[in-house]
């Protein structure tokens, strides 16, 4: 485009943001520079609008590594200073300039995608449809899309779809050999090991289940939740609001009604790099209520120490509870 | 990079006085997963409804100003349909003051209906078709600039190293680092390509 061709017609506004955005993102932003920053933002809502804008795509080009295909890993060539992170980020930008040919090969193949998240990611895709598929933690999908049916295969983690019903082309979620096949729809569905789980929110489902399982089909309803092991199908009623409280995980927080804390630090760790060991087998067993931001392992380790007296020690990659 | 900082910025405090006042962080997160993504419909509208296409990007500026003022007050229920009309109202208000009679946004509404029906496929995005856009978008940057953020992004060069390495000086590092920001913005926000690509 055009726009950008001449200096000038960029507002100044915006380099200014622009540069904020980079800055911020770099490794030596000091408290002195955030208070700057929040001093001009504060000015005049255009700097503040024109900085959210700028600074959510700089964010999506970083997060555009998360839906890399993850076999594409190895033929990335390693920029000088490196980390996994940036590698990551060599990985789309590689495929971007068409390092090695791949480009290519990766943008004309049919309409099969992989994405993937990382642990502590979260993706949503939205089909043209505006049917949303969101993938939690840990997690890879492959999205199948023709003009018969939309299919997508959950090889791991948990993905939460809101589905626009089309029954000339229906959408079907494939895990461990199981069918869910909607009937207009919000649900989720979760692979744990050679488990299965799948909640549903609303709508309709029909759910058929590997054939090893000799089960039959299963139409399910809102509020029930079903769990597929290799060899059983098995279908529990839970209260809704349990149920959208599984969820919290979309808006970032992880919710908890009378969670175990052994539970909630497990819970924690498929999120975070950095994982919490309960070196205390009685204070796992007791209770927790409420909510928590998904990343904040500090907060966590807070909670357990106000209202159990656990120590909290840290070892690098692990915070080890203790009493 | 330290990735848990990254991932704390990301969850508790996406935004500089996020965390500050509940009210300012509702609005911004409510912008951002609201409005951003309805930028691309935006710039269609706008490119259709107004003759001169350097206009746009103040115009976009400005109706971002005005919702972002109109939700600190009260979130609107449907961010489409407000955007449509505050889009609608800047282009009036800009037709007056040039004294153009605003006949192709006065006569738009049934176009307005329109959009604010699609909008919703409209949200786009097998993010495949980032990738693709984004090529696009660092083959139209100038070189310099291309050869920063690539530098930056890819590398993860601070900007002293992109100055020693492409031997220029840092003031114009960040200018080149700006520009190729708000390009990429530009794509990714805004332009509609990929929702008519063809299968």
């Amino acid at each position: 485009m055009s726009r950008w061709s001449d200096e000038t017609a960029m507002p100044s506004i915006d380099m200014r943001a622009a540069d904020y955005v980079e800055r911020r993102d770099s490794g030596n932003w000091t408290d002195k520079d955030e208070a700057e920053l929040e001093g001009w933002l504060a000015e005049n809502i255009a700097h503040r609008v024109s900085f959210l804008r700028l600074n959510s795509s700089w964010r999506r080009t970083e997060r555009l590594a998360a839906l890399r295909p993850p076999e594409d890993e190895e033929e990335v060539p390693r920029g000088p200073s490196s980390g996994g992170h940036y590698l990551k980020i060599a990985a789309v930008f590689g495929l971007l300039l068409g390092v090695g040919g791949f480009a290519t090969v990766y943008l004309t193949t049919p309409r099969t995608e992989t994405y993937s998240t990382p642990v502590g990611g979260r993706e949503i895709l939205t089909l043209k449809d505006g049917s949303r598929i969101e993938l939690n933690t840990n997690t890879s999908v492959r999205v199948a899309l023709s003009g018969k049916e939309r299919a997508v295969t959950v090889e791991k983690g948990e993905v939460y779809f809101k589905v626009h019903h089309d029954a000339s082309r229906p959408f079907v979620v494939k895990a461990q050999g199981h069918r869910v096949v909607d009937l207009g729809t919000e649900f989720s569905l979760r692979v744990e090991r050679h488990d299965v789980k799948v909640a549903l929110f609303d709508g309709r489902v029909r759910f058929d289940p590997d054939t090893q399982t000799n089960a039959k089909p299963k139409v399910m309803i809102p509020g029930e939740v079903l769990t597929a092991s290799v060899d059983r199908v098995s279908v529990e009623k839970e209260p809704l609001q349990d149920l959208l409280a599984s969820l919290a995980w979309r808006r970032g927080m992880l919710q908890f009604h009378n969670t175990t804390l052994a539970a909630a630090a497990a819970e924690f760790n498929r999120y975070n790099q950095t994982k919490i060991v309960l070196d205390d087998p009685k204070a796992g067993t007791e209770t927790i209520n409420g909510m928590l931001p998904i990343n904040d392992l500090a907060e966590f380790a807070h909670v357990a120490k106000s209202l159990f007296g656990l120590r909290a020690e840290n070892h690098g990659d692990e915070i080890v509870l203790t009493r | 990079m330290d990735r848990k900082s990254d991932f704390r910025s990301a969850v508790t405090a996406p935004f500089p006085g996020a965390a500050k006042g509940t009210a300012v962080s509702a609005v911004d997160d409510w912008f951002e997963r609201e409005i951003l993504p309805l930028e691309a419909s935006l710039m269609q509208y706008l490119e259709r409804n107004w003759r001169n296409p350097s206009d746009i990007p103040d115009f976009r500026q400005d109706i971002y100003v005005r919702i972002y003022e109109a939700a600190q007050k009260e979130l609107p229920q449907h961010a489409g349909k407000f955007l449509l009309t505050t889009a609608r109202n800047l282009l009036i208000d800009k037709a007056k003051q040039a004294r153009i009679v605003p006949i192709e946004a006065a006569a738009s509404l049934e176009d307005f209906d329109k959009a604010a029906d699609v909008l919703g496929p409209e949200r786009i995005a097998v993010a495949r078709d980032e990738l693709r856009h984004l090529q696009a978008a660092l083959d139209r940057l100038p070189p310099r600039a291309r050869e920063a953020i690539i530098l930056r992004r890819i590398h993860g060069l601070t900007r002293g190293e992109i100055a020693r390495r492409m031997g220029i000086n840092e003031v114009s590092v960040s200018r080149y680092l700006s520009r190729a920001i708000c390009a990429l913005a530009d794509v990714l926000h805004g332009e509609p390509s990929n929702i008519r690509r063809r299968p």
